[in-house]
């Protein structure tokens, strides 16, 4: 038999009994359709962090200290109201010394402070920074300026903000030339900063910046920070350079070799491979269930296709009895049980794109559609139809002419 | 198809030979439904298969239709030995060298005329038929059915679907025109327009085998073979066989 006859008679029988098969179909388009939304789902999650991991700069390592217990560390907040760090700014002048392949270097001083500007208030994460952030964190200058290497030496009480504090704090007006208090110190605000977007550990734009030197000495009162970002040449050598810093880190904090990092050092690069590896983990188990429905619409098909081989036993006998060899009867079947599945899955395809789309733009779910996923879905489906419709298309090939006939 | 159908037809043999034929089922106990049948076919003849009910007869055109296959003997057909022959082979022979009709006709109801008459080109895996249709309307034409290609069974008479069944025999050119009590379920002016449409083809050069009951169609052939429990017990030339009346 010839594919396009093969393919005929398949929708001849397909249409014969074309509610039936409409109703055995639906285990295939569950099936496919939630894999599809599903992965969609689990992947969009996954660029979500990724991007707000990206967000934060590029080839990044972050020193925290390790006895810090309060607030996010992967954020590099957290030390002034906990226990004492064990970051200094000894340590980020000896690091800036001596490290080879850092392309920059920024400590954070935390200092979360009330705000105050005429008769408003608001509370905003103050951080203590070097001049070298901006490049650091590839943030960029909206209006007015950094402040200098100058102003940093000289403990100048200066301060760019983000943008959700010239909403919150200045009702929306040019914040540039304007006198604050961050507690009780008055600052002026020299720049303000590009909006960055909803990053990792919270709103990028809802902060403040100051010379660290001005937060050691006039806001938190000691020596340390809790934290140090660093930002590599480039992506190979992150790893180097991160053990040349803790290295350096070690030495510096004079640490028996049996003891443990009293610091932890992130790398950028190894924490989205982190959360890829563990959204692809997500991923898959949520392809997986949906994969196993799609597995019982298999065993639907197969029902179905049992049935329809016994009903049309007699129509089989006829067949053969007119010459078609046991591979045309097998072939037939299988043909219809792969069209069968074939249309589920084109049918599951659209309600999978379907529902990422609605759960995208009606639940704000972020969600990332992979063709890979849906050509391999769709394929699976057909897979199924095979593997599902073998045995009932074998048993048909194997029946005898003339029992077959004689059925009724 | 193996080489066994491509061998050159053996030297003087007949269309259809078989030797020693036997089959035997099993019902608790053996039961011998055959038990050494000899029988030549020869190109052109119109022969009859008579027995009453229960003699063999179909036990017997289901072997020749390559349908089943004997317990024993042995079976030429063309000059093939069918014995040797695979399933595919046998496939083969009965979409290309035979045609099988049958007492209810077995038409697929789904599908019309024409469609039905198309069906064993489908499975003719060794020739190209380039149209299908042309060669199914041909058929439906010589049966007297140029006119109904689009009647689906249900819509046709007794009479009319077991012209659909002829022209779905005839549509692949068969050596062997082979029908199991063709008239059995049709009414005895009908039966008599399908025995005549047989007698016609066979004028046309068709090779005829019929099984009946019925004396009277078999003494409308040129030969009668007669079966009874499993044996030829009779095989007897008729000069001059009666018009169908
Ligand atoms: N599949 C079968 N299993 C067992 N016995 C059978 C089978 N087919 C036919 N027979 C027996 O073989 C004998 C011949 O049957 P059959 O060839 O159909 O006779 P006829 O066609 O002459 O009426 C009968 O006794 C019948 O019961
Ligand atoms: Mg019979």
């Amino acid at each position: 038999m010839t594919y396009w006859l093969l393919l005929k008679t398949a929708i001849q029988s397909i249409r014969l009994n074309w509610l039936r098969t409409l109703l055995t179909l639906l285990g295939i388009v569950i099936g496919v359709g939630s894999v599809i939304a599903m992965t969609a789902v689990g992947q969009g999650a996954q660029d979500t962090v990724v991007a707000r991991i990206s967000a934060m700069g590029s080839n990044l390592l972050i020193v925290s200290s390790n006895s810090t217990r309060t607030g996010g560390v992967s954020s590099g907040r957290g030390s002034s109201s906990g226990s004492r760090s064990t970051l200094s700014i000894t340590d980020v002048d000896f690091l800036r010394k001596t490290l080879t392949s850092s392309s920059g270097l920024t400590p954070i001083v935390n200092a979360t402070g009330q705000l105050i500007w005429g008769a408003s208030n608001y509370s905003s994460s103050v951080n203590g920074v070097s001049v070298d952030y901006l490049n650091v964190r590839n943030r960029e200058i909206d209006t007015g300026v950094m402040f200098s290497e100058a102003e940093q030496q000289n403990r100048a009480t200066v301060a760019v903000v983000g943008q959700t504090v010239i909403t919150e704090l200045f009702a929306g007006e040019d914040p540039v030339g304007q006198q604050i208090r961050i507690g009780r110190i008055p600052f002026t605000v020299i720049g303000t900063l590009k909006e960055s977007g909803s990053g990792f550990g919270g709103d990028n734009d809802d902060l403040v910046l100051v010379p660290y030197t001005t937060a050691q000495a006039r806001l938190s009162g000691n020596q340390y920070v809790s934290a140090i970002w660093i930002k590599a040449v480039d992506k190979e050598s992150m790893t180097p350079l991160q053990e040349q810093l803790t290295l350096q880190l070690r030495t510096a904090h004079r640490l028996a070799d049996s003891a443990e990092d009293d610091f932890t050092v992130r790398n950028q690069a190894e924490m989205i491979s982190l959360v890829s590896q563990s959204t692809d983990t997500f991923t898959l188990l949520l392809g997986a269930i949906a994969g196993i429905s799609l597995l019982v619409g298999g065993i639907g098909i197969m029902n179905m296709m049992l049935v329809a081989v016994t009903e049309r036993t007699k129509e089989i006998g006829l067949r053969i009895a007119v010459g078609a060899r046991g591979s045309d009867i097998l072939l037939q079947f299988l043909a219809e049980s792969v069209l069968i599945c074939i249309m589920g899955g084109l049918l599951g395809l659209l309600f999978g794109v379907g529902g990422a789309y609605v759960l995208q733009h009606f639940f704000s779910v972020n969600t990332s559609l992979s063709t890979n996923t849906m050509i391999i879905s769709v394929g699976f489906a057909a897979f199924v139809g095979v593997a599902f419709g073998l045995y009932p298309a074998y048993r048909a090939s194997k029946l005898d002419p003339i029992e077959a006939l004689r059925y009724s | 198809m193996s080489n066994a159908f491509k061998e050159a037809a053996e030297a003087g043999m007949p269309l259809l030979r078989v030797r020693g034929l036997t089959k035997m089922y099993h019902l608790g106990e053996d039961f011998w439904a055959l038990r050494g049948v000899d029988i030549d076919i020869h190109e052109g003849e119109l022969v009859s298969i008579i027995g009453q009910s229960g003699s063999g007869k179909s036990t017997l055109l289901n072997i020749l239709g390559c349908l089943d296959r004997p317990t024993g003997g042995d079976y030429w057909l063309a000059g093939h030995h069918i014995n040797k022959m695979n399933s595919d082979d046998l496939a083969a022979v009965r979409n290309q060298v035979l045609g099988f009709i049958f007492q209810s006709f077995h038409l697929l109801p789904r599908l019309t005329a024409l469609e039905n008459v198309m069906l064993p080109l489908g499975y003719d895996h060794l020739r190209k038929h380039p149209d299908m249709r042309a060669a199914a309307v041909a058929a439906l034409e010589r049966t007297g059915l140029g006119d109904k290609l689009n009647n689906r069974p249900t819509q046709m008479s007794g009479g009319q679907q077991q012209r659909v069944a002829i022209a779905r025999a005839l549509v692949n050119k068969p050596s062997l025109l082979m029908a199991d009590e063709p008239t059995g379920n049709l009414d005895s002016n009908t039966a008599r327009d399908i025995l005549n449409l047989f007698k016609e083809l066979n004028r046309q050069g068709t090779t005829v085998m019929i099984i009946t009951h019925d004396p009277n169609i078999a003494a409308n052939t040129n030969r009668k073979i007669e079966v009874r429990d499993g044996l030829v017990i009779g095989d007897t030339k008729i000069e001059h066989p009666g018009v169908a009346a």
